[in-house]
């Protein structure tokens, strides 16, 4: 168990080093076998964790990947518990004696949102964009049904505004991690086949 | 940068493993690798996949100062080396 630590550590550096540090990523793998044998594996695995990520910023892997974290920790989580508050808090003040008989069917629309957002959170981290297509507009369809229904029974739409605004927000940060994303994707496919031909030389490691 | 400048100038003919520079320098895993990575990038050092020396190893990567290393590293004693006394005329 002990021993799995410093490994997942490495393995988590060399993901943080991103593609184009790949080949780096490898060199300091076989040094860390090395140092594991020395009885300094952790240390070892630690520092570079640390150095990895201290590099992220510099290359563009790493500043989409650190982008993406940010959207899904301070946009679309937050959004997530906002749905969820306003199931378990806000919405049973705003109906009705008239209105209450709805009051089950707005909040499983409203759990379908939150589940909506967390999956839509970890899916745009997993780079998955036909699922964050496909959940965005289940997000979309299911808002847009709370938004009219709110309109029907609440008499007041000023509470969807925040809804509503969050998933603009939500919707334009996610399509601009996309276009970045294929930007990203179309120059790292052209650098790394040029890297590929100049590294065919090297020995299988 | 210059610890390790340092370390690489000293056998600046020899191939130097990483760990071996680690130990030799004191620095860190996380700090070595950047500077190995920033001072490659500069073709200031230069890296080369070795086979391991015992079967069943991965290969490991290996580094030297390229001549502009060298160039470089000389450059940093010159300036580094405190100022030579003219002998005054008797």
């Amino acid at each position: 168990m002990t021993e799995n630590i410093p490994r997942a550590l490495m393995a988590l550096a060399i993901a943080c080093l991103g593609a184009d540090r790949g080949e780096w990523g490898l060199a300091m793998k076989a040094e860390f076998d090395v140092a594991e044998e020395d009885g300094r594996g952790f240390s070892f695995a630690a520092s570079c964790l640390a150095g990895a990520l201290r590099q992220m910023p510099v290359h563009e892997e790493g500043r989409f990947t650190l982008s993406s974290y940010a959207i899904a920790i301070v946009i679309i989580v937050p959004a997530a518990v906002q749905f969820m508050c306003g199931a378990l808090l806000g919405s049973a003040f705003l109906l009705n004696d008239g209105s209450r008989a709805t009051a089950p069917a707005l909040a499983l629309l409203v759990v379908l949102l939150t589940v909506g957002h967390l999956i839509m959170a970890w899916v745009m981290l997993e780079r998955d964009w036909t699922r964050i297509c496909f959940i965005g507009r289940v997000n979309a369809a299911a808002t847009t049904t709370l938004f009219m229904v709110a309109g029907i029974i609440f008499l007041d739409e000023t509470v969807m505004m925040l809804p509503v605004a969050l998933l603009m927000i939500e919707v334009t940060s996610v399509l601009l991690l996309r276009h970045w994303y294929g930007q990203f994707f179309n120059n790292s496919r052209s650098s790394n086949a040029i890297g590929r031909q100049e590294r065919s030389d090297l020995p299988n490691v | 940068m210059l610890v390790l400048l340092e370390a690489l100038f000293v056998r600046a003919q020899h191939w130097r493993h990483g760990y071996d520079l680690m130990k030799e320098t004191g620095l860190l895993s996380g700090t070595l690798y950047p500077l190995l990575m920033r001072m490659t990038d500069q073709g200031l050092v230069e890296a080369e996949w070795r086979e391991p020396a015992q079967p069943g190893r991965p290969a490991r990567h290996v580094y030297r100062l390229t001549a502009d290393g060298i160039a470089f590293a000389l450059a940093i004693q010159a300036d580094r080396a405190p100022p030579s006394h003219k002998a005054l005329p008797a």
